[in-house]
């Protein structure tokens, strides 16, 4: 063990220019997983009724939600990591199983590998949770005198989030290698060619069968009458809006992808298309978070519309409480499309030599760029629309009793669906240098 | 009639001079191979003729007009209308099939999708890959791959055909085949060809050499 | 290996007579010098000699009477002996090609131009072979024979590249 941990030292310090990005990016995703979980161990470890202004965390019976909900945080968090783990994975194999030519066994070279990425978690999780700390302490001075804010994440339980963190970064980190396999003489790309599952979308039958059933009730005027069980399972199928978008975005994109593909015109969407069908996944685990934040959305703005719509001023409780939520939805898209930004980044390095054989044949640089942007919008528009159609669709009592308030929610629910699209467009014209760089002739020499 | 002319052309990467005042002609019609040992230059000077970069000093003429100093647009404009482009393998789009990677440059170049599919069959079957048009990259032998690669460097009639080691990884039979095969293709279309390659047999199937050393021209470049 | 094993090799077929030996020869062994017809009737008649072939019959066809002959079991046997010994490598290295070259840097010092002439010859035979591979009705034999040479000329090439490269470094070497 000693000799391995010796030869860990030693390839710490070597890899390609991607291999060290990508255990900056893991050290970063595990320093934000870090971040989340101290965040909702201090929230827990908050104690009485506070000031009305810190919103959801001021009374303590919300401050479990609360908790969850910057734990729900960690999923993009997830997907960036997994996706980051990803990146150079074939060199990082490569540089691995050339150990095995050296006379490492297959075991050892497995230690090496975990060695390599619990090394990196546990830095991203000392950073997380020392820069965590710094900022509480500046944020504690500007508490007032004997707050009841002013208190510490438990130590036991910051030592248990980092390690939960490690742990799990490790875990991630070593399965995504998955798709690359190694043998001493070689590394070749495993090709996933089972597509995505679309069993996730029979989710959405119970919440929407129930709630068309409800909106068509109330519209015979046969409202108002739910026992307290039927509306104790309406509530409750609702929570499969979001796990239904999150288990089936990347059936959506591969079958949006598919459908695209068959009917395209044009070269740009017949590469954006067929590129997307062969790599549905990343996409979807990224676009999964965007769905659920669109759904999470569309909810927070039909409370939004119900307190205009009564005409209530709002208590400072609820404005912290909105502002708190859409940060977070807008934390979750930011990472969501952070975790895209490294997958493209990764396919780019991959598909290199085929685009710049394409553009040496006399397809322009921006005719490839605008195949990144269709991939964008071919994978983001039919995850984003569903969203917001089944949040809508179970929402829609609500929605019909809010009168002209509804195009508030409306109006949040197409936002959120938005953002969702512009996200992931972005990411595509933030590849741009990239790009630029995958196509360049240099790329063509083969001597 | 001269089509494709070199006048002094100079590339460095970084510190290493790839091609040191290369001057050459080309004639319309003819089958030209410019061979050399491995870093000699030889791709960096097809990237040149072909406008794929431009060259640090010197002139390439195509046609009477002078080419490297037209800008990017331009250029993928020519690179799309009058020449086409074969590579090693590996080079075709691997979640395409056979007959979409061939469409592509006509589907870039406007064409409408059935007519693109149309005209790439037709290219398939011309070069003995119509059998493999529904097949993906993945699922081709080489010899196949670069017959399909040769289909889509035709598919737009080029005047001119730039191949990069176009037999690098083939067995020297199949190699030969797909030579012939773009050969012939060529002559049916009376296009000039342009082959980079370090083997002298592949040499032999041009009507002439030119022979790079050290990023400069060597001998053969008598007719 | 002796013209007396190619002809046994062409009479396992079957019976053949002088002429249709020679015929066959020359085209199945293209690139070979064609036999004369006194060569191959004196070698017959070695053959008989041996024991390994035997007169067969006659036939008259459109010119003179000529004699079949059919192999014999020794010949068959000695046919099998023959393809089952290997050719021994031979060091090709007193090929006046070789001898040039030396001479070119015993005479002037230098091989380069000497070098590029020779390859531009090579090339033009080169070019010449592989145009005959390319006739239509060419046949297996015609390919095998222009495949041999092109790899014999393909081999002289890459010699002449590594032989350039060598006195490159040598005359490096002397001037440092």
């Amino acid at each position: 063990m000693r000799a391995l941990l010796t030869v860990a030292g030693m390839l710490g310090h070597g890899g390609s220019p991607p291999e060290r990005a990508r255990v900056r990016l893991m050290a970063v995703g595990a320093a934000l997983a870090t971040w989340f979980l101290f965040g909702a161990a201090n929230v827990l470890a908050l104690h009485g009724q506070l000031d009305q202004r810190f919103g959801p965390i001021a009374d303590p019976g919300t401050r479990g939600g609360s908790a969850f909900g910057i734990a729900l945080l960690l999923l993009p968090v997830a997907a960036f990591l997994y996706q980051s783990g990803r990146l150079a994975a074939a060199d990082r194999e490569r540089r691995l199983s050339a150990l095995r030519l050296a006379g490492a066994t297959p075991r050892e070279v497995r230690v090496l590998g975990a060695i390599e990425v619990t090394r990196t978690a546990a830095l991203g999780a000392v950073v997380g949770a020392a820069s965590y700390l710094l900022l509480q302490l500046a944020a504690r001075s500007l508490l007032p005198p004997g707050s009841r804010a002013d208190v510490d994440v438990p130590p036991l339980w910051g030592l248990a989030a980092m390690a939960l963190v490690i742990v799990a970064a490790a875990i991630s980190g070593m399965r995504a290698g998955g798709h690359v396999i190694a043998t001493p003489l070689g590394v070749t790309r495993r090709a996933n060619v089972r597509p995505p599952r679309w069993y996730g979308l029979l989710l959405l039958v119970p919440p929407c069968t129930i709630y068309l059933a409800v909106w068509l009730l109330a519209a015979l005027g046969d409202a108002g009458f739910f026992s307290d069980g039927a509306r104790l399972l309406m509530t409750l199928s609702l929570v499969l809006v979001p796990v239904a978008l999150m288990r089936s975005a990347a059936w959506m994109v591969w079958f949006a992808a598919r459908w695209v593909g068959r009917r395209a015109g044009s070269a740009e969407t017949l590469l954006a298309a067929r590129a997307l069908e062969a790599d549905a996944r990343p996409w979807g685990r990224a676009l999964a978070v965007v769905g659920l934040t669109v759904s999470v959305g569309t909810g927070v703005g039909l409370v939004e519309a119900d307190f205009l719509a009564i005409g209530r001023h709002p208590d400072p409780f609820w404005v912290t409480s909105f502002v708190l939520v859409s940060l977070a939805l807008l934390v979750a898209i930011v990472v969501a499309a952070a975790a895209l930004l490294v997958h493209q980044a990764e396919s780019l390095l991959e598909r290199g030599p085929v685009l710049a054989a394409l553009r040496a044949g006399g397809a322009s640089e921006r005719e490839l760029r605008r195949v990144l942007t269709r991939q964008g919008l071919i994978a983001s528009v039919p995850v984003c629309g569903l969203a917001v159609a089944a949040s809508l669709v179970t929402l829609a009592g609500g929605v019909a009793i809010q009168g002209v308030w509804s195009l508030l929610t409306i109006g949040h629910s197409l936002l959120m669906g938005g953002l969702g699209v512009v996200a992931a467009v972005l990411v595509t014209t933030a590849s741009r240098r990239r790009l630029r760089r995958a196509i360049a002739p240099e790329r063509l020499r083969t001597e | 009639m001269t089509l494709l002319e070199a006048r002094h052309v100079e590339k460095a990467f970084g510190r290493t001079h790839a091609l040191r005042g290369v001057s050459l002609t080309i004639e319309s019609g003819e089958t030209v191979a410019i061979t050399g040992p491995s870093g000699s230059g030889k791709s960096t000077l097809l990237h040149c003729l072909s406008g794929i970069m431009s060259p640090e000093s010197g002139e390439v003429h195509y046609a009477g007009r002078r080419i490297d100093d037209l800008d990017e647009t331009a250029r993928t404009r020519l690179r799309r209308e009058d020449f086409g482009i074969v590579f090693q393998l590996d080079r075709l789009v691997p979640e395409l099939t056979a007959v979409e990677n061939v469409a592509l440059p006509l589907l870039f170049a406007g064409r409408g999708r059935a007519e693109a599919t149309t005209v790439a069959l037709g290219r398939l079957d011309e070069v003995g890959a119509a059998d493999v048009a529904e097949s993906r990259p993945a699922e081709l032998s080489g010899g196949q791959l670069q017959r399909v690669a040769i289909a889509r460097a035709l598919v737009t009639t080029p005047k001119v055909i730039f191949a990069d080691e176009p037999t690098g990884a083939l067995d020297s039979v199949a190699g030969e085949r797909v030579l012939s095969l773009l050969m012939g293709a060529a002559r049916a279309n009376k296009a000039t060809v342009v082959i980079v390659t370090h083997d002298n047999q592949v040499a032999a199937h041009a009507d002439r050499e030119i022979v790079l050393r050290d990023g400069a021209l060597v001998g053969g470049v008598m007719a | 290996m002796s013209t007396g094993h190619i002809l046994l090799g062409l009479l396992t077929e079957r019976p053949k007579h002088g002429y249709e030996l020679k015929r066959e020869h020359d085209e199945r062994l293209p690139g070979a010098r064609p036999l004369a017809y006194g060569q191959v009737y004196a070698t017959l008649q070695r053959l008989e000699r041996d024991g390994r072939v035997a007169v067969a019959g006659t036939v008259q066809e459109a010119g003179p009477e000529r004699t079949v002959y059919e192999i014999t079991e020794e010949g068959t046997a000695e046919v099998r002996r023959w393809l089952a010994e290997v050719e021994p490598p031979a060091p090709y290295v007193s090929s006046p090609l070789f001898s040039r070259v030396v001479m070119a840097l015993v005479a002037e010092g230098a091989a380069d131009t000497y070098l590029l002439r020779q390859r531009a010859a090579h090339l033009e035979r080169m070019r010449e072979l592989t145009a005959r591979k390319r006739a239509a009705g060419v046949s297996v034999g015609e390919l095998l024979a222009a495949d041999y040479a092109l790899h014999h000329l393909d081999a002289d090439l890459r010699w002449m590249e590594t032989a350039r490269q060598r006195i490159d470094d040598l005359i490096q070497e002397i001037r440092s």
